[in-house]
């Protein structure tokens, strides 16, 4: 096993034991958890099986191995990002509806009060 | 025949007071202010004045604040409901045409236009070019002629209050509402209205908003007429 393997080898398993702790720690939840721990463990079986990977890369005629991650990473992370927008726009969504029922609520409220003050 | 009156205030402390005097002068209808999470003196002036108003305690932009004014006519059973802006732009004195026009025609929106016929209204010269661009783009897209479709002078029936309720555009909502409407079967139609300079606060709209503006409805336009 060459010096480059182990370094990617322990950089994946860091990253995994990083989305573990978050887990752990309730700052990741449910599907992102899911999402994160595929993209940590996709980073340890990369690593483990560099040298196939180097194959692939050269029988789909890419000299280069690195390029073919980068350009799987790039598209990952591209639906990755989008998959993050879209769950904030959720977000955006019911913090909007939230706030306009707040409002709502606030007129009721401030209506009931006056209706008591009067009866 | 319920009516009620949207009036959304982003920072209207100087013009908000003078809207709802002329509103409640000219007109019996039921008004709401929907103060859009004001900083400046807007809340205080509202409840000082007595004026029935919703105050958002956030800032949700145009789009969100006339949404919270739309579930609000829903949720009360209203049968119209009008939108006018509280910088004073909007003349009262046209609430009561643009009522009749909505009631006798059976259209689900009038939009108040500044062009229907020449009024008094003078934009300048690059409001008008993006105005042209938008009448251009209904035509082409939704096939309809709206002279004015940057206007926020409109009154919609219960349909279109109950779509609107349940989606609204967040910014810049006046333009691609229109192509949402007209994919859905809404009919739509624009009578003369007068606009006054504004009293108050500054247009919203920077040479960057505007590209934007433009690019984010046109967009949204093309999505909502193929989708």
């Amino acid at each position: 096993m060459s010096i480059v393997q182990i370094i990617v080898i322990v950089s994946a398993l860091f990253f995994f034991a990083q989305v573990m702790y978050f887990t752990s720690k309730n700052k990741l939840q449910d599907q992102q958890a899911f999402i994160w721990l595929m993209f940590a463990s996709i980073g340890v079986l990369l690593a483990l099986f560099l040298d196939k990977i180097n194959q692939l890369a050269g029988s789909i005629g890419i000299a280069y191995m690195p390029s073919l991650i980068f350009v799987l990473a790039f598209l990952i992370i591209l639906n990755l990002l989008i998959f993050h927008t879209i769950s904030l726009t959720k977000q955006q969504n019911k913090v909007k509806n939230l706030t306009q029922e707040l409002a709502y609520l606030n007129k009721e409220i401030r209506e009931i009060k006056k209706n008591q003050l009067k009866g | 025949m319920k009516v009620l009156i949207i009036i959304p205030a982003y920072n209207e402390e100087d013009s908000i007071y003078d809207t709802v005097q002329s509103v409640k002068a000219s007109t019996n209808y039921d008004y709401i202010v929907i103060n859009d999470g004001s900083k400046d003196r807007t809340p205080y002036i509202l409840e000082e004045n007595g004026i029935h108003h919703l105050t958002l305690p956030n800032n949700l932009g145009i789009g969100g604040a006339m949404q919270t004014g739309y579930k609000y006519a829903l949720r009360n059973g209203y049968d119209y409901a009008i939108q006018l802006d509280a910088d004073g732009q909007h003349n009262p004195v046209d609430l009561r045409n643009l009522i009749d026009e909505i009631e006798n025609t059976g259209y689900d929106m009038i939009i108040g236009s500044r062009f229907v016929e020449r009024s008094g209204y003078k934009g300048s010269v690059t409001r008008r070019i993006g105005i042209y661009y938008f009448y251009a783009m209904l035509k082409l897209l939704a096939r309809i002629r709206i002279t004015d479709p940057t206007s926020g002078y409109r009154v919609a029936n219960r349909r279109v209050i109950a779509e609107f309720a349940n989606h609204y555009p967040i910014d810049y909502p006046e333009v691609e509402v229109l192509v949402h409407l007209t994919k859905k079967n809404f009919k739509i139609k624009e009578i003369k209205v007068e606009m006054n300079n504004r009293q108050g606060g500054q247009s919203s709209i920077t040479p960057v908003k505007s590209i934007y503006y433009m690019t984010k409805v046109t967009y949204f336009s093309l999505i909502r007429s193929i989708f």
